[in-house]
């Protein structure tokens, strides 16, 4: 599954200088999980390495405060 | 003197007197414990993402203070020993104030209806958010308010097909990652 081959990917943060992971920013988070709530992998996010850890950590604590859900079956 | 802005969910289904008494506490023991207070935000009665207590929906506040680090532990505890908070979170605090995080104002907003957020909808198609939304939000001041708590209205409606039991959809998903722009199911 070479994703990476198709189409390069720029880093969504690095390209805007985006440096806010404020875990409070569903709308922008909720784009890095999929349907049942995992985070999303970089290689199909293009996000860098950088990043991705910052955004993983505020995905984490969004969740604890429940802005976001740890798993979709949650809510059924 | 450092810089915190704490967070913390109060049971949605109080009544907004007992609401703000709540909120009215904390404030108060952080003057007490000698912080500033730079402001407080009622962000609202909030969907949560899951179930607290039985409970489907929280009321978010967030105090945005200065204080000498040494008092947060007493502070903490008072949180604690509260049973009517689900959860609470403090960070350090940059000194700005986000835009996705809107004041909903003075306790004579009476928000007991539930309106519908983005919190408890798992299932969002990949190539709609993927596009950044961010310059959209930031004009419409008024509306955002509407924004976080009402889910835009037009994706929401077509979601109305079960998404919800995703069983295997990760296969399907990562295809769409591809941002190829193929709609999954809408």
């Amino acid at each position: 599954m070479m994703l990476n081959r198709k189409k390069v990917k720029i880093c969504k943060f690095c390209e805007n200088k985006d440096n806010d992971f404020n875990y409070k920013n569903e709308k922008k988070l909720r784009s890095f999980i999929n349907e049942r709530g995992k985070i999303i992998p970089r290689r199909m996010t293009g996000t860098c390495a950088k990043h991705q850890r910052k955004l993983t950590t505020a995905i984490k604590r969004a969740r604890y405060m429940a802005i976001l859900p740890f798993t979709s079956e949650m809510m059924r | 003197m450092r810089k915190y802005d704490t967070t913390f969910i109060i049971d949605g289904s109080l009544p907004t007197d007992r609401r703000e008494a709540i909120i009215a506490q904390y404030e108060n023991s952080l003057t007490r414990h000698g912080a500033e207070i730079e402001q407080t935000v009622r962000w609202g009665l909030r969907q949560l993402a899951y179930e607290i207590k039985k409970q489907t929906h929280g009321y978010y506040v967030i105090i945005y203070y200065s204080a000498d680090p040494s008092i947060l532990t007493s502070f903490h505890r008072e949180f604690d020993l509260n049973e009517n908070i689900f959860r609470y979170m403090t960070m350090l605090w940059d000194g700005k104030h986000p835009h996705y995080v809107r004041d909903e104002g003075a306790p004579d907003s009476t928000r007991t209806s539930v309106s519908t957020d983005t919190a408890g909808r798992p299932d969002k198609t990949d190539e709609e958010t993927l596009v950044e939304k961010e310059p959209d939000e930031a004009p419409a001041a008024g509306e955002e308010q509407d924004e976080a708590h009402a889910v835009e209205e037009s994706p929401e409606e077509d979601k109305t097909t079960g998404e919800d039991a995703a069983g295997g959809d990760d296969a399907g998903e990562e295809a769409s990652d591809e941002s190829d722009e193929t709609p999954e199911a809408r």
